[in-house]
């Protein structure tokens, strides 16, 4: 078979004009048709941008292409205009919130129809026809803002699948699904594979084990989008264990809880339903928890719940005292957080102020002194969020709680994140980070808490 | 209501609030206030959402009415006296007049609630696309922009606490977590119209429309009706 599909060609692409600095240097690849090519590496090495150029989004949107061409089944695909472009190439991008204008499902496949000039009167049989052809009925009319996260992902695959393009490029689809909506991603994915054989997938991601069993070739890239390795075999990635070895816990066992959990309810309203309950758990000094369950199962809740933004029954004690009794800025003196999107907390306009009062050494540990001059909002998301928990634990906060920090980072700054968190809890720092990496969990945390139908309850490490 | 052009329909309501603002009678207001209620009924929109806008609406009205009253008592004095505000008051020379200003302020709150209640907002873009000919980036970045509304504000509550919690005090004017949210309203503004571009949307003419609206007879019907009656004290 001829490289008809996908060709790159010498591409060199950077983001300013004149900064030395490429992304992507003298790249070449080729994808033939009815290939689904995982196209893996650290943050960094340029795979999203490659995306977004195969998609033919960027130069457009953004940077600048100093070199080289790519061919989208023989056209340049960046001098195709959007309109006919989505005959070639689609996308589904890595953040589930922001790929819709409309407000369900069924408006947002009329409006990739009316796009593409399809004749109105058909657009609704069209819809319906794909919908059964798939199984997704349910999901055509159920406004966006109800749907979960690997539902909003499911329903932006089908807006790319609806099209009929040649290639469909996937940009890191799953960076926040738990197991269960990345298999019921995949499985969509599966059948669209199964009938429609010659379509071209390329994926991106940071996790090969995502894709085994529907991948048929895997690229891995390192800088500046060096092909490492490209092959039909599963390749090796570093894991956590291998960047950074595990710390073994110290403890402190005789010491006091910090935070204890008596037959808590977390409801949103007076009169509405428990959502969250924890009966008896505890939180002493040194403690790395590890906080997992399906994406909206309630994490972020318990955390807002601690960090004294929603009313609770029963009693949760914080350093002795009861948290409902403590005022807020109290609260915040003993406990921080980071949240999924760190760049919400930034407050200065440097990293080295944001940091303050911690000294370079710090940032230098975290791989940020060369950044020290740079506003945090130009950072990658990695990067952000480093710098969030930096700012943390800088306040001598005690417990620090972190939503997600494996969100859109790959293994070795997650890594490289826990390490430092480890480090400190030998000192008495106490954290709890929510995840849906039962790897990550296993590896750090020396307790796992796991919710199950809104009730919170610790497992017993030694099992699992 | 419902099915009036959504175009149409906000060009007369504004004629019509234009008209009734030369309006000195009583009982015109009056009918305007009445029709729209029965439209209101009629098209089943009808509900507590009609108490929210008419409290503040009452509050405001209640103090012209008393402000007109007091001052207004003196006929030709005031007419001597008059500023700017009193351009308004001049007219208002005994009750009926101060009645007159006042019920001014609720035919327009009924007119805005006649259009806000019973046009979906999707359909009100459309039908500017099709019938006002508005550029089509713009209404479907005004509606990608209104189906976001949710997450901004989410985004924008964990932002204030996020700064709270960094131990930074926040007064209900701070523009920190403002200056935030506008850092990623640019980098979401960014991400939508990338997957929009993903889906074909160029923002040029030649595209279908699913939804298409038309102006029919009864929509002329209805706005003659409907100015004949903001114009009806002219004659009467």
């Amino acid at each position: 078979m001829e490289c008809n599909t996908c060709l790159i060609d010498d591409v060199t692409f950077r983001y300013f004009e004149k900064s030395e600095r490429n992304i992507l240097e003298h790249f070449n690849l080729c994808i033939k048709e009815g290939e689904t090519v995982v196209i893996l590496g650290e943050s960094g090495c340029g795979k999203s941008t490659l995306a977004n150029l195969i998609s033919g989004l960027y130069p457009e949107n953004g940077g600048f292409l100093i070199n080289g061409s790519i061919k989208i089944d023989g056209v340049e695909i960046k001098d195709v205009p959007p309109k006919e472009r989505r005959e070639k190439v689609s996308m589904v991008f890595q953040n589930p919130d922001l790929q819709f204008c409309m407000g369900n499902l069924r408006g947002e496949l009329r409006f990739s129809l009316e796009n593409a000039s399809f004749d109105s009167e058909k657009m609704d049989m069209m819809i319906d026809s794909f919908a059964n052809e798939y199984s997704v009925p349910s999901l055509l009319e159920r406004p966006f803002q109800t749907l979960s996260g690997g539902e909003k992902q499911k329903a932006s695959l089908c807006c790319a699948m609806m099209l009929e393009s040649k290639v469909i490029v996937l940009d890191e689809p799953f960076a926040n699904l738990d197991k269960a909506s990345r298999d019921s991603f995949l499985a969509l994915l599966k059948e669209k594979r199964i009938k429609d054989p010659e379509t071209t997938i390329i994926a991106i991601d940071h996790r090969a084990e995502n894709w085994i069993g529907i991948a048929t070739r895997w690229i891995v890239l390192g800088e500046k989008g060096r092909i490492i390795s490209d092959g039909k075999e599963f390749p090796h990635l570093k894991t956590y264990g291998e960047y950074f070895a595990p710390v073994t816990h110290h403890s402190i066992p005789d010491a006091k809880s910090f935070l204890e959990f008596k037959n808590t309810l977390v409801k949103p309203g007076k009169r509405e339903k428990v959502i969250l309950e924890a009966t008896d758990l505890s939180v002493k000094p040194g403690d790395m928890i590890a906080f997992l369950g399906p994406s909206g199962s309630g994490k972020t809740t318990l955390f807002l719940t601690l960090l004294g933004t929603k009313p609770y029954e029963g009693s949760i004690t914080l350093d002795g005292k009861e948290l409902r009794k403590i005022k807020r800025k109290d609260i915040y003196k003993k406990l921080g957080v980071v949240f999924q999107n760190p760049s919400n907390q930034f407050i200065a306009s440097t990293v080295r102020e944001e940091a303050k009062p911690a000294d370079l050494e710090l940032l230098a540990s975290f791989g940020l002194a060369n950044y020290s001059r740079y506003s945090p909002y130009m950072l990658s998301q990695g990067q952000q969020r480093k710098l969030g928990v930096i700012s943390m634990i800088t306040c001598r906060q005690r417990l620090l709680l972190l939503d997600e920090p494996t969100y859109g980072q790959d293994t070795k700054a997650t890594a490289s994140i826990m390490k430092h968190l480890t480090e400190r809890t030998t000192k008495g720092l106490s954290v709890i980070f929510s995840t849906h990496d039962e790897a990550l969990a296993s590896l750090y945390a020396n307790k796992i808490w796991k919710i199950k139908n809104g009730r919170i309850y610790e497992e017993d490490k030694s099992i699992g | 209501m419902r099915k009036i052009n959504p175009s149409v329909k906000v060009i007369v309501i504004l004629l019509s609030a234009l008209i009734i603002s030369f309006s000195p009678s009583v009982s015109w207001n009056v009918v305007i206030i009445a029709l729209c209620f029965i439209s209101l009924l009629l098209s089943g929109c009808l509900s507590r959402k009609v108490l929210n806008v008419l409290l503040p609406a009452t509050l405001a009205s209640l103090s012209i009415f008393t402000a007109l009253l007091l001052r207004g008592g003196g006929g030709e004095e005031v007419f001597e006296s008059s500023g700017n505000f009193l351009v308004v008051s001049s007219s208002a020379s005994n009750i009926e007049d101060a009645l007159a200003v006042a019920l001014r302020i609720y035919a327009y709150a009924f007119l805005g609630m006649l259009f806000s209640f019973t046009t979906d907002p999707q359909a009100f873009v459309y039908s500017l696309m099709q019938q006002c000919r508005l550029d089509a980036k713009f209404a479907y970045g005004v509606l990608a922009a209104w189906n976001l509304l949710p997450m901004i504000k989410r985004e924008y509550d964990q932002t204030k606490l996020a700064i709270l919690v960094r131990g930074v005090k926040l007064c209900p004017w701070s523009m920190k977590p403002l200056f935030t949210a506008l850092v990623n309203a640019l980098h979401w503004a960014e991400n939508v119209a990338m997957a929009m571009e993903s889906k074909g949307f160029d923002g040029n003419e030649a595209r279908t429309y699913y939804i298409k609206l038309q102006v029919r007879y009864y929509d002329f019907i209805w706005a003659i009706f409907m100015l004949a009656v903001s114009m009806a004290w002219i004659w009467f």
